[in-house]
């Protein structure tokens, strides 16, 4: 269990330096003074015709000697597929006869109130290396593109959000 | 304080954790608990068989929630090189003052390292690339499942164990997963392995990405995607994905041996279409779903004529057109006497029956007018479908089925209504004709009906036994789309459907519950799939949970997805008061 029951601070736990801006991106200063570049990668690996695997093979091996990438799947709840069925649900009008109305109820309270459903989100942390880097950065979406992978640059507010997410993990939205 | 330092003080308040506290090996946050985990492991790169190899990113992500990272740094192949050929030039070295001084000989192991170090130095002479690696992630939980927690990551460390590696969980330093994990963290901390890696030895430790699907407008609830999480719909017009193309057919299969929730499944997906305002015909065979019918407002129709002497099953002969009634008269009698029993001759004096009465009265006719008509045909081939047809007309002795006044089966049915056709109180006599007429009154409401429905089709292997049914269901799936009608059949008899390479095993979505392996092996198979995916998939099923389907877009072909059908606890409590299910069968 716990060693100690100490109060201190968890600002300490932070040891990003803030965000600043690398050609058109948004970077954030590492703890290391390093710029650090990130996206996000979507992608539907249930089909067919769509090729993670080969996406992941050209970006390592177009990496260049001394460069760093981290690839990371954090658990995400998501609301949003929830809502937008709670919403629908709300127009469906065939339930005037109490059995049927028990049912809709029930699905209404189900929908609200089991665990949300959630995604895998997964982001890439480039560490930049200089303007070379970041050419490489902007053609990522291309090269990923191709095998059916779509990739998402993300901004100051996407950062934090992602900080704050694996700083306070929860299953909360 | 400068703009700068202010700026980071900012973000540092931003995303600093609510509250933390340090245990021995896992964190405590307000809500929640985070349980690092990482491993150490040997050999040098590429080695036959190394335990990087051994392990994905499955292992640590799909069986709880996980932050999961993986840190790749591209190393300079000529430093690598030149550590290796050091360190082989040592071990030989080492191995050749043995052999002099002892006689002892290198090991089979030593030789294989030797080996190794030999072709990791060729591969990276011809400009292979080589990475430095590092995995670290972490498992999290509501705090109240912190012993469900502990056993997960037991199960992943003597998964890393077999593999070949050496767990480890920072032990009194599990702080530290959080200076890593964060976005601008360190990278290579140094308290975690740092492997050298050939790019195929941590393939498999990529992460896949995922996506959010959204529902459409039509779309019922099925369940979560076991493995990414996600909430799981159907729509017999968008399929299960939205963003893909359309599904070819709107038929749906549900497979799986008894007990895996087939049943349940149906009725889920029935009853949420139901309350849409769509209308429903379900046919079941065991009665299975008779009460809850009748609970919802729906109509039960048992197998057998009406008692109500005014009222039939159906009126067989409604059309528009002479063509259509042609049409009628000759599915009318095909389902009595067999496709065989519909002779050129007997095709003949059909048409000219018809012909003679549509010109005379055009419209829907009763079965006595059609044999009244055949009557006058100065023909001996009207005799066999005046035969046919007689005991059947209005006064004969099997008249209830079609020809009395009133019919409980029309094409015009109201929209949000439910009509289950009960076939449990069938009786062998009748069985050929009832199933005549529900394949009859199922054709007509797909082929002339204007109400959009579904049909829900339970025990479909009976039917599927069943020479017009067979046929029935195969123009089912190709008219039912352009219809907006959707068809959903049920079996736990795949090979059923493997006898039937029509349009069925097109199947768009089939949810695959546990069936035995060969069973499933044969089923993938007659879709087409190649042996060594159907193979892949056969397994997959075989090893389902109840309440989990694989669920198979466009009749099986591409990955399946797993999904654990989500049933409303007050909807089973309800079933369970009705008596529509035994007990708790899906909880």
């Amino acid at each position: 269990m716990a060693q100690n029951n100490e109060v201190g601070s968890t600002l300490e736990f932070v040891i990003a330096k803030g965000f600043t801006q690398a050609g058109q991106f948004t970077a954030l200063l590492g703890f290391d003074g390093s710029r650090r570049l990130f996206a996000e990668l979507f992608a539907d690996a249930d089909r067919p015709d769509v090729r993670p695997a080969e996406a992941y093979y050209k970006l390592y091996h177009s990496l260049q000697p001394g460069w760093t990438i981290r690839v990371m799947q954090i658990f995400w709840p998501d609301a949003e597929p929830r809502a937008a069925f709670l919403q629908r649900l709300e127009g469906w009008e065939n339930h005037a006869t109490e059995g049927l109305d028990i049912l809709y109820q029930g699905l209404s309270l189900a929908v609200q109130q089991l665990p949300l459903p959630f995604l895998r989100r997964t982001f890439i942390e480039f560490v930049l290396p200089g303007e070379e880097g970041l050419a490489w950065w902007q053609g990522l979406p291309g090269v990923c593109a191709s095998y059916g992978v779509q990739v998402k640059h993300l901004e100051a507010k996407e950062i934090q959000e992602l900080a704050y997410r694996i700083l306070n993990p929860g299953f909360e939205q | 304080m400068s703009d700068k330092a202010q700026a980071a003080d900012d973000y540092k308040r931003s995303v600093a954790p609510a509250g933390l506290e340090l245990a021995d090996d896992y964190l405590i946050f307000p809500d929640t608990i985070l349980l690092p985990i990482t491993a150490r492991g040997g050999g040098t790169p590429g080695m036959a068989d190394r335990p990087w190899s051994r392990i994905g990113s499955n292992l640590f992500i799909a069986d709880a929630p996980a932050i999961y990272s993986l840190t790749i740094h591209c190393e300079p192949p000529d430093t690598i090189r030149t550590g290796l050929r050091a360190r082989r030039t040592l071990s030989e070295g080492v191995l050749s003052a043995l052999a002099i001084k002892t006689g002892r000989r290198p090991s089979m192991a030593e030789n294989i390292q030797d080996t190794a170090m030999d072709a990791a130095e060729s591969q990276l002479a011809l400009g292979k690339p080589i990475f430095r690696a590092l995995l670290l992630t972490a498992l999290f939980a509501e705090r109240q499942q912190l012993d469900a927690a502990i056993a997960v990551r037991r199960t992943i460390e003597s998964s890393m164990r077999a593999a070949g590696l050496l767990p480890q969980k920072l032990h009194l330093i599990p702080e530290r997963a959080l200076l890593h994990f964060q976005p601008g963290g360190n990278l290579f901390p140094g308290f975690v392995d740092e492997p050298k890696l050939f790019y195929d030895e941590f393939q498999k430790l990529i992460p896949l990405p995922s996506r959010r699907v959204m529902p459409v407008k039509d779309a019922v609830w099925i369940g979560v995607h076991t493995r990414d999480g996600r909430d799981v719909h159907l729509s017999y017009r968008a399929g299960l994905d939205p963003n893909t193309p359309p599904p070819p057919h709107s038929l749906t299969l549900i497979l799986g041996e008894m007990g895996s929730g087939k049943t349940t499944l149906l009725r889920w997906i029935m009853l949420q279409r139901l309350m849409q305002g769509r209308t429903v015909l379900s046919i079941d065979p065991e009665g299975e779903n008779n009460k809850l019918c009748a609970a919802m407002g729906g109509k039960v129709i048992p197998a057998g004529i009406p008692p109500d002497p005014d009222t039939c099953l159906l009126h067989p002969l409604q059309a528009e057109t002479s063509q259509d009634m042609l049409l009628a008269a000759r599915f009318l009698i095909a389902t009595l006497a067999g496709e065989e029993g519909l002779t050129p001759g007997i095709q003949a004096v059909l048409h000219e029956a018809v012909k003679r009465r549509w010109d005379r009265h055009p419209g829907n006719m009763s079965i006595a007018d059609l044999v009244d008509t055949l009557g006058t045909l100065n023909d001996p081939n009207a005799a066999a479908p005046m035969a046919l047809l007689r005991p059947y007309m209005s006064g004969g002795l099997w008249d209830g089925f079609f020809d009395r006044p009133k019919a409980l089966l029309g094409t015009e049915l109201a929209a949000g209504q439910w009509m289950n056709f009960d076939l449990s109180t069938l009786r062998e006599e009748n069985r050929g004709i009832i199933h005549s007429v529900l394949a009859w009154f199922l054709y007509h409401v797909v082929t002339v009906g204007k109400t959009a429905m579904d049909i829900y089709i339970d025990e479909g292997w009976r039917l599927l036994r069943s020479g017009p049914f067979a046929d029935l269901l195969d123009e089912l799936g190709r008219r039912a789309r352009k219809r907006d009608i959707g068809v959903t059949l049920i079996t736990h008899m795949p090979q059923d459907l493997v006898k039937n390479p029509t349009s069925l095993s097109m199947a768009s979505t089939a949810f695959i519950g546990r069936i035995g392996p060969e069973e499933a092996f044969a089923f993938f198979r007659s879709m087409g799939i190649p042996e060594a995916e159907a193979r892949r998939n056969a397994n997959q099923v075989s090893q389902l949970p109840p309440r989990t389907f694989m669920a198979a877009p466009s009749g099986g072909r591409g990955a399946l997805f797993p999904v654990l059908v989500t049933i409303p606890p007050a909807w089973l409590e309800f079933w369970e008061r009705l008596g529509a299910i035994q007990k708790r069968q899906l909880e």
